[in-house]
Parts: structure tokens; sequence; C-alpha cells
């Protein structure tokens, strides 16, 4: 457990590092106060688009905020940062009350934080999603097994439906993988070699496209999404099972009345005009709803799931 | 300044040079509009070629690495600008890799026309259009900027296209703009072309003005021009030649004035020629016919007594015979003396009358003429007297002629002279001249005659209304006779007062006789 825990910090520190020139983007661009806590509800996003992120979660936290305000008042922040470990960092900071965040990355930080789940989100009217593990139409890859000798392109280390699930379900399946440096290198014919593409998802399905790696994957949202010429271009060979779409936490010392009464906003925020208005806006959220089976079920499970991905 | 309509010459001008401003605003406009757009020709495909090379050189990374979310928004961010139509990346083969949507619908596709075909086989820039002709609506500059890698390996390319939409609308503008800034000027110079116009047509005008002015007879009128250039000159030429005109007619006018009054003059002349003329006619009319009286009583005299005398029939005395051979003398006498006048008078007219001038004692002939004339004077009963200065002496005269002219003269004036009347003849000196005066206390002879007397065969009617005797030649002879002696003679008489003729003679041959006159 204590390697482990040695080997997740070793690969937050080269993520963090690898991103060093990012810097967190909020209504202070400088260290918030620890006095501002109490006054200040502050959401932390990961994303490439800080801005835009900032921008549509501005009303969100105002709504939660204004929510809040009972006996004095609460200004609501966003915090958008490139990197999970710099989520991680400021929530150990007291800089982040909460935030949003796919299982995989959500067992990672609160591993690091002591974070707490609270509540599930809904994302399109729908709670869960699942990965799929796609090819290239034609490609002569019929089954997971015609990936052996071959590469497959996941998202970034990071990501729940374009790299931990897919990981998770060939190491199920008994495949080795093993990480590449580029297309161009070799493969053992027993093993599956498998690179990140990082960026958007779109840049996996391109490859896959180009032919440059034998399959990617992604989740089942993102196949959606494609354009009818690009899905019939695609043939998937294995979906995984359903998990969770996006996972609300809170930092571990945050006051339990506090959490509770946000705990209560958001469980209704989706009844109210404003709040299906807000939730729209912040990637058409449907809802939050409580975790089933509870945190603890919830948490057990995605464990489960980091240990098989991080077996040999 | 009151608006005065234009004059044709002043349209003229004014058309003409609004034309060669339009013409030369066109051609200046027409010129400044091609440069213009031969400008912002360069400036797109600048822009066009910066854009292109900049985005060729930002998607090598992520072309080389394959990462279409950064080729997405690399080339979105292209196609977001406003004069993008399309933007392209694409592999060597000229596959596009990313269009710059989010749906990347020509991923993956060969674009079959022109401008791709030789985008991918372009080892450099490549700058394109659509469309031949520059401003044709729809054409498209295409710019293609190959994907090369710092070892010089060109593994693609980007392209972007350009609507001209704005440059057209630029040089649309830039038309709209020189098209009323060409009417401004057009119109402007047209405006300053009419005044300069006016200006310089002014002096002509002014020119036709006073020239119609002059034309119309108004010589008095001045073309006033007060410029200093050629139209100067010419006004001032018109104005001297106004005043020249205007003296020549007055010297015409004063000319022909002065020919009115010569031809009245030669008019009155020829009239008193004619007058004279017929005066001459009427008195050779009344010569001949005084001639024939004066020819024929004589004649009739001498045939008649001439008969008498030879008529063995007719009885006669002695002292009959004695009396008509007298008569028959007489009667010839009368006769040659007669011939001898109108001979005299023939050589006068003629000019060849010779005087025997040389000195005399005027004396003697008075004396000569007073022998002869008292036994008429006494017959009649008429006081003659003679009177002379006895200083008087030796004058240069024809002594005969100037004795002929004493002779008519005092002969008239016993003549004319009434029984019991008196004569005289008063001779004196005075400024070396001897003047004479015949004088009597006739009936006068009325002024009208005074100068006509002197004329031949002019006669003063006698009372009854007769015509009195004598030839009528004898105050012409004598008239004749003293102005070729350098004298002069002339009458002073009144009806019912006399008469008094006067003559003089000068004492010497260079004598003075103007202002002699009594």
């Amino acid at each position: 457990m204590v390697r482990r825990k040695h080997h997740i910090l070793l690969v937050f520190a080269i993520i963090y590092f690898l991103n060093f020139g990012v810097d967190p983007i909020g209504p202070s661009q400088g260290p918030i106060e620890a006095e501002t806590i109490a006054k200040t509800i502050s959401l932390g996003i990961v994303s490439e688009e800080p801005r835009k992120k900032v921008q549509d979660y501005r009303d969100f936290v105002d709504y939660l905020a204004q929510r809040l305000s009972t006996t004095s008042e609460i200004k609501g922040s966003v915090i958008v940062v490139r990197t999970a470990p710099q989520l991680a960092m400021l929530l150990n900071e007291k800089k982040v009350d909460f935030y949003i965040e796919s299982p995989y990355p959500t067992f990672l930080i609160n591993e690091q934080t002591g974070g707490t789940l609270l509540l599930r989100r809904w994302k399109g009217g729908r709670s869960e999603y699942r990965s799929l593990i796609f090819t290239k139409r034609n490609s002569g890859i019929m089954r997971l097994e015609d990936l052996l000798g071959k590469i497959i392109a996941f998202q970034d280390p990071g990501s729940t439906s374009a790299y931990f699930l897919p990981k998770v379900l060939l190491l199920r399946k008994g495949f080795k993988l093993t990480e590449k440096p580029s297309f161009q290198v070799d493969v053992s014919p027993k093993e599956i070699g498998y690179l990140f593409a990082h960026g958007d998802i779109e840049n996996v399905v391109y490859w896959v496209l180009l032919r440059k790696v034998a399959a990617g994957a992604f989740s089942d949202n993102d196949f959606e999404n494609l354009d009818d010429r690009k899905k019939a271009e695609i043939t998937v060979l294995a979906e995984t099972e359903a998990i969770s779409r996006h996972l609300v936490s809170v930092r571990k010392d945050l006051e339990h009345t506090f959490v509770s009464r946000l705990k209560e906003i958001l469980l209704a925020m989706h009844q109210d005009k404003e709040g299906q208005k807000i939730l729209k806006e912040i990637d058409k959220t449907t809802k939050f709803d409580l975790l089933p089976g509870g945190e603890e079920m919830m948490y057990r499970k995605i464990r489960d799931l980091f240990r098989l991905s991080q077996s040999k | 300044m009151p608006f005065k309509p234009f004059s044709r010459l002043q349209t003229k001008l004014t058309l003409v040079f609004s034309l060669l401003v339009i013409v030369m605003v066109g051609i200046f406009f027409g010129f400044a509009l091609r440069v213009y757009e031969s400008e912002q020709k360069k400036d797109f495909e600048l822009r066009g070629v910066s854009l292109a090379s900049l985005l060729a050189l930002s998607t090598t990374n992520p072309f080389y690495h394959l990462r279409f979310d950064e080729l997405r928004l690399l080339l979105g961010s292209v196609l977001e600008q406003p004069e993008v139509v399309y933007v392209f990346a694409y592999d060597k083969e000229g596959g596009i890799v990313a269009d710059g949507t989010k749906e990347n619908r020509s991923f993956n596709k060969i674009l079959d026309d022109r401008l791709h075909s030789k985008a991918i086989r372009a080892e450099e820039l490549l700058i394109q259009y659509k469309e031949e002709e520059f401003r044709s609506p729809g054409n498209v500059l295409d710019i293609a900027q190959p994907i090369v890698l710092a070892g010089g390996e060109r593994i693609g390319g980007v392209r972007i296209g350009f609507t001209l939409s704005s440059v057209r609308e630029k040089i649309a503008e830039a038309r709209t703009y020189a098209l009323l800034l060409a009417a401004a000027f057009a119109l402007t110079g047209g405006l300053v072309f009419a005044l300069i116009g006016r200006h310089l047509v002014k002096p002509i005008n002014d020119l036709v003005k006073g020239t119609q002015l002059i034309a119309s007879g108004n010589l008095d009128a001045q073309i006033k021009v007060f410029s200093r250039d050629e139209l100067g000159v010419l006004a001032e030429s018109f104005n001297q030649m106004a005043g020249s005109l205007k003296a020549n007619q007055a010297a015409l006018e004063e000319a022909n004035k002065n020919l009115e009054q010569k031809v009245a003059e030669r008019t009155h002349e020829l009239a008193l020629a004619n007058w004279r003329l017929d005066e001459a006619s009427r008195h050779k009319d009344e010569f001949l016919a005084s001639m024939s009286h004066e020819l024929r009583t004589p004649l009739n005299a001498i045939i008649g007594f001439s008969e008498v005398l030879l008529d063995p029939s007719m009885p006669v005395t002695e002292e009959q015979r004695k009396q008509f051979l007298t008569d028959v003398l007489n009667s010839g006498k009368h006769l040659l003396n007669l011939i001898n006048e109108v001979l005299d008078l023939s050589k006068i007219e003629a000019g060849r009358m010779e005087l025997q001038i040389e000195p005399a004692p005027v004396r003697e002939t008075l004396e000569m003429v007073q022998r002869t004339m008292r036994p008429l004077a006494a017959k009649k009963r008429i006081d003659l007297r003679f009177e002379s200065e006895d200083q008087i002496g030796s004058i240069p005269m024809d002594t005969g002629r100037i004795k002929q002219v004493l002779l008519n003269l005092v002969g008239n004036a016993i003549k004319f002279t009434p029984e019991g009347g008196q004569a005289w003849v008063r001779v004196a000196s005075q400024n070396s001249v001897v003047w004479v005066e015949v004088g009597d206390t006739g009936p006068g002879i009325p002024a009208a005659l005074h100068d006509q007397i002197f004329e031949p065969f002019i006669q003063v009617p006698t009372r009854s209304g007769d015509r009195p005797e004598g030839t009528g030649l004898g105050l012409a002879l004598a008239k004749e006779f003293v102005e070729i002696h350098g004298g002069k003679i002339w009458v002073e008489s009144e009806i019912g007062k006399g008469s008094r003729f006067f003559f003089t003679l000068p004492i010497s041959a260079e004598a003075e006789v103007e202002g002699f006159k009594g």
C-alpha cells in the first residue's frame, strides 16, 4: 500500500511538473487565504479551457453561495487548474472546498487529500457511462486478441473512460499492456502496446481512423457525439461496465453543517427553474443525486478497479 | 455681384475646361483606383500569406504528432476570421486532416479541384485565385503553405481560402469615393473655370459691347478693359480706332459741310453765271434789237434822204437839200460811232484793246469836252459847269479814251437831265490819284442798277419807261477804259436826287487807287 502510494505520488509529481507552466485561474490569481474559506465557497475544476470553465461555472457557484449565506454573506469562486495534482494541492491548501470529477481522478485526488465523496452528477440525462474499445472498420481487427502486437491509444493517464476503464478491461481479459513512446515502435506479439494521445478525445479517434494505432478507447458518450460518417467508420470491439459519470467531492476538513447544507442545495437544484438553467450551463448537467449504495460502496468499486489497473 | 447669364464663348470655355477637368480627373482617379486595387490585392495577399505561414508554422508540431484537437483549435481560430471561407490541413497525399470545424467533415477527403491539386504539389508558398478575374463575385484567394519539418521534409500543408468581399467592398467604396471626389473636382473645376472663363471673357464681352456700340454709330463709346494683356491692347486699339473714326467722321462731316457750302456757292455762282448768261443773252438780244434799231434808224435816214434827193419827182429846195445832206452826214457819223464802240468793246473783251497811254494835261482834255458838250447843254438849257483844281497837270492816259469816257458821262448827264437842270464836272487830285465827278440833277438811278449799268447793253429806262437812246455800250466802255488805266468807276445816285458818276485815274503808273472813294 505504501509502495503504491509512492507510485501514485510519483505519477502525480511527473504530471504536475509536466504542467508546471499552468497556473490556477479563478477570481483571485494569487493563493487564496485560509480566512476566506469561511466566507467563500470555492469550486475546483480540471480543464484545458480555464476561462471557459470559469465563465460556465460562475453562476453555479454564485447560486450555491447565495443559498449558503445564512448568517453571513458567502461568496462563490471557481478555480480552474489543468491537472488533477494541481487540484489536489489546492484541496490540501484549503483553497478549494469541493470539486467535480470523473471517478478515476476523483479516487486519486481523494486518496491524496482525504476528500470525501458527496454526490453523483448526471450529464445529458445520464448518470453513468461506459468505455468502448474501438477500431477502424475494415481494419482487419475483429477481436481484442487482434490487438496483440499492436498499439491502442488512450486519452491521458487521468481519464476514466479513455484510460482507466479500458485498461482495466484489457487487464481483466488477460492482456499484457505496455506503454509505448510513439506509433513507430515495435510491439511484442504477446502484448498490447498503448500510448497517450493527450488533449481531446478526438485525437484518439483520428489516430484510429488514420490507422496510426490499431484501436482506441473512449466513452459511449464520446461515441454518441461522433458524426455519422465517423460512426460508420468505427467498429466497437468491446465495452466496459458502467460507472458513474461524475462525482462531487468535498475537502476533508470542511465543516459538516456546511457540507450538509451544500449537499441539500445541490440535490434540490434541478427542482427550480433557475437551478435547471444553471445546471444546463455546466456541461449539460441534469441533476445531482445521492451516490448509489452510498459513499463507501462507490469508493470500494473504484478502488477495486484501481487495484486491478495497477496489477501486472 | 449680380449673376449674369453665360455668354456663348464663356459657355464654350466652361464646357471645354469642364470636359478637360472631367477627363483629367477621370484619368487620375482611374489610375489611382488601379493603383489602389493593386495595393489592396497585394496587402490582402500579404495578410493571407502571413496567416498561412503562421498557421503552417504553428501546426507543424501538432500536425506531426497528430494532435487533432490542437489542429482543430488552430484551424478553428483561423476559420473564425471573417475573411476566411475555408481552411484545410492536408497530408502529403492531399488528404484533409483537419478543416477547423468540430465535425471535421472534410477529414480524409481529397478535394478534387484545381486549387487543391496545385496546392498538394506545391513545394513552397502558392497563391492562387479561384476566378481569373480578381474582382469577380465569388472569387477566393487561396494560399497554400507547405508544412515542413526542421529537416526539410514536407509532411503536408495548409490551405486558407479568403473571400475577396471585403476587398471588393473597399474597392467599391474607393470607387464611390473616387466618383464623388471626381464629381466634386469636376464640379469645383467647372465652377472655377466658369468664374475664370467669366473673368477671361469679360474683357471680350466688353470689347463686343464696345464694338457693337461703335458699330451702331456711337463713336463716343469707350471700351473699359483694364487688363494689360493683349485684350487690353486690343481694347485700347479699339478706343483709338473709335477716336480716329470719330475724328474722321467729324472731318468728313466738316468736309461734307464745306462741300455742301461750296456746292451751294458754286451753285449760286453757277446760277449767277447762268443768270448772267441769261442776262448777257438777253442783253445781246436787246443789243441786237437795239443795234438793229440803232443801225436802221440812221440807215433809214440816210436811205430816205438819199432817195428824196435822188427822186426827180420830188422837188427839194436847196435849203432842204442841204438839210437832208446834213442829216445824212450826221446819220453816217452816228453809225460810224456806233460801229466804233462795238469794235472797241469787242477788242476789250478779246483783250486786244491797245491804249496809247502817255502823259497828257488833264485840263486840255476837260476843255475839249467842255467845248463839245456845251452846245448840247445849252440846247436843253442845262447849266453845265466844269471845275478843276489848278495844280492838276498831266497824268499818264490815253487822251482819246479818257475824253471818250468824259463825253459819255457828260452826254448821259445832259441826256437824262430834264431841261433847266444842272450838270457838272469836277476834277481833283488826292493821294496821287485824280478823281473826276460827273453829276447831274436828273431822275436818279435805282440802287439795284448801280452795278448793272456798267455792264454792256444795260440801260436805265426813262421816266416814261421807254428805252433811252444810245447803244448801251458807253458806260461799259467807260468802265473798261478807266480800269485799263488802273482806275475805278462807280455811281452814287438816288431816285429823284440826281446821279454822280466818279472815276479815278492814277497820277503815276504806280499810283494806288485803293481807298479813294469820295
